[in-house]
């Protein structure tokens, strides 16, 4: 079956062999940016929080197990690859940027069999994508409900119908046409459309470290005794994600190979810090005026959660 | 990204605030109440235990808590998509030092990404909303910095989640057009080169697709994710490790550079 031979294990676990002409050790980094594409979708899951019964521990243990059971199922599919992968520069200089179709296909030696290896992939990608569309839904639902984006009052509409029940119908076609409308700059300027989707990754990781901070740095007082209690480990976790995400955000922002052309550019980084600028002037503008934020206190909650266990520990006197 | 630069409508939203402020009295609760203490019944008091969190946390029941424990796993499985997310992002490592890259370069990650993941899950766990992290940040900060960092955090976690879905979608009409050029009209071309205007309705097919199965689908979303997937993922590795031993079959001393990367034969 291995049409191109097989390579060795040394090959598979040592094979270090740069080809963006980046210094090995930053050329490495940008290789990491396969890992935290993959990853990236990490704290979308959170959105899900009111349509599960305890999302105070089934949330967090979902978080953390995909990502354990993703790293075995990872190196299941990244070992059989590299086992079989053909000739480096030759993929890397495939126009299309996709080497894994070509990879597959040298190794079966016909299209047939590549086909039939390949549909599961392309079959996952759509689910892929039916889960994306439902996070970004509740997201978009979740941060109007607040009155953050205008014309909040549709986008915070929940459907009642029998058929749609429980979906945020308004806020997912807000969500689908802003999508339908960014592809379009794809027909202008392919790494302008690139600078688009990928600001998508740099955003991600800035909205997972603003939390985390602001959790660290007022002293993880809010965290003590959370029913998802990392303990005495939580500071190191959150130092290395806090680390991780001042790594990933300028990885982002690279092009992946240097010399850089016009048409190579990386252009996230501009799109990145225009958001920053567009949302910072919005709020002096606007938010600042309007955006109240959740509205209630830490009171109220700390209060609730009291009382819920209060009432757990009579029940279980009774 | 363009809708961040329309004005804002005051009137709507200023509308839209006084609605969503000041709301959360237990009366407020609408009909899914009672759908939800049908199924109370059976799983005992923690959805109200969450909805009364929820109150707390200033925002009605509004969504069906209908997932369960494995079905957010898998649903957090599918968002991952491991399998296809490694292989559309191939190219990166490749470029960036080949396969030491890819192996050790994912693994490094994959750990750096549970200390991520157990951080927001500690705090997912005090502040449980769909808001997720943009409410994270506004309970979390000092009172003088809440409103402006979860106003960032939030436009930052809602058009990362818009433009990741874009780039998801538009990655998987591109895969999907490299797939089928695996046939060859002749060497090294495949045999649907395909124009900038394919492409893009390719997408918006996608798109069209993934939207009415996330509504539509709705009540059945949940199901259809552990069944499809978990069906799916071990067909993807069945094939793979079967093809792969293969591959070691196909060799005397098959095992020899799987135990002893040092040392394993060349080609």
């Amino acid at each position: 079956m291995a049409k191109g031979g097989r390579r060795s294990g040394e090959f598979v676990f040592t094979h270090f062999e740069p080809q963006s002409g980046w210094t090995p050790g930053w050329s490495f980094c940008v290789g990491l940016l396969q890992a935290a594409y993959a990853t990236s979708s990490t704290g979308m899951i959170i959105s899900m929080c009111e349509e599960v019964q305890e999302p105070s521990t089934q949330v967090p243990k979902a978080m953390v197990a995909t990502i354990l059971i993703n790293l075995g199922a990872g190196l299941m599919f990244l070992l059989p690859l590299l086992f079989v992968i053909p000739d480096l520069a030759t993929l890397a200089a495939l126009a299309s940027g996709q080497p894994v179709p070509t990879i597959i296909a040298t190794a079966v030696g016909s299209p047939g069999g590549a086909i039939g290896l390949l549909i599961p992939l392309m079959v996952l990608g759509l689910i892929c994508g039916i889960g994306c569309t439902t996070a970004a839904s509740r997201c978009v639902w979740a941060f109007s409900r607040d009155g953050a984006i205008p014309g909040s009052k549709w986008w915070k509409q929940v459907n009642n119908t029998t058929a749609l029940e429980g979906v945020p119908l308004n806020a997912m076609m807000l969500s689908m046409v802003v999508q339908i409308l960014l592809a379009v700059i794809y027909f202008g300027s392919v790494a302008a459309y690139n600078a688009f989707s990928g600001v998508g990754v740099i955003c991600l990781t800035v909205s997972y470290a603003i939390p985390i901070a602001t959790n660290l740095f007022t002293g993880r007082k809010h965290v003590k005794g959370a029913d998802f209690s990392l303990g005495p480990l939580g500071l190191f976790c959150n130092i290395v994600a806090l680390a991780w995400s001042c790594l990933a955000v300028p990885l982002f922002c690279m092009p992946t190979t240097i010399p850089v052309t016009a048409t190579l550019m990386n252009y996230a980084s501009v799109v990145f810090a225009a958001f920053i600028i567009i949302a910072g002037v919005w709020y002096v503008v606007w938010g600042q005026k309007n955006y109240q934020g959740p509205p209630t206190h830490e009171d109220t909650i700390l209060e609730a959660r009291g009382s819920i266990s209060e009432a757990r520990r009579h029940s279980k006197v009774a | 990204m363009g809708f961040l630069t329309n004005p804002p409508d005051r009137n709507l939203d200023q509308a839209g605030l006084a609605a969503g402020h000041g709301q959360p009295a237990p009366s407020t609760k609408n009909q899914l109440t009672d759908a939800r203490k049908v199924s109370n019944e059976e799983s005992g008091t923690d959805v109200d235990e969450s909805d009364a969190i929820l109150l707390a946390m200033g925002y009605k029941p509004e969504m069906a808590r209908n997932r369960s424990t494995l079905q957010v796993a898998f649903m957090s499985f599918v968002l991952a998509s491991i399998p296809y997310g490694l292989a559309t992002t191939f190219y990166y490592p490749l470029v960036g030092g080949g396969p030491a890259n890819i192996i050790w370069g994912w693994i490094m990650v994959s750990l750096i990404i549970v200390c991520v993941a157990a951080s927001l899950g500690e705090i997912t766990s005090v502040y449980p909303t769909a808001g997720g992290v943009y409410y994270q940040t506004f309970m979390l900060a000092p009172a003088k910095y809440k409103r402006i960092l979860s106003w960032i955090c939030g436009w930052a976690y809602v058009v990362g989640n818009i433009t990741i879905t874009l780039a998801v979608n538009f990655g998987s009409a591109l895969f999907i057009i490299s797939c089928v050029n695996v046939f060859e009209k002749s060497p090294g071309v495949g045999i649907w080169e395909a124009s900038a205007w394919e492409t893009w309705l390719v997408f918006v097919a996608i798109t069209l697709f993934c939207n009415a199965v996330s509504s539509l689908g709705n009540r059945w979303l949940a199901l259809v994710d552990v069944r499809k997937v978990s069906f799916l993922t071990e067909i993807t590795r069945l094939t793979f490790c079967i093809d792969f031993r293969h591959f070691l079959d196909s060799r005397r001393c098959c095992c020899h550079s799987y135990r002893h990367p040092g040392h394993g034969q060349g080609r």
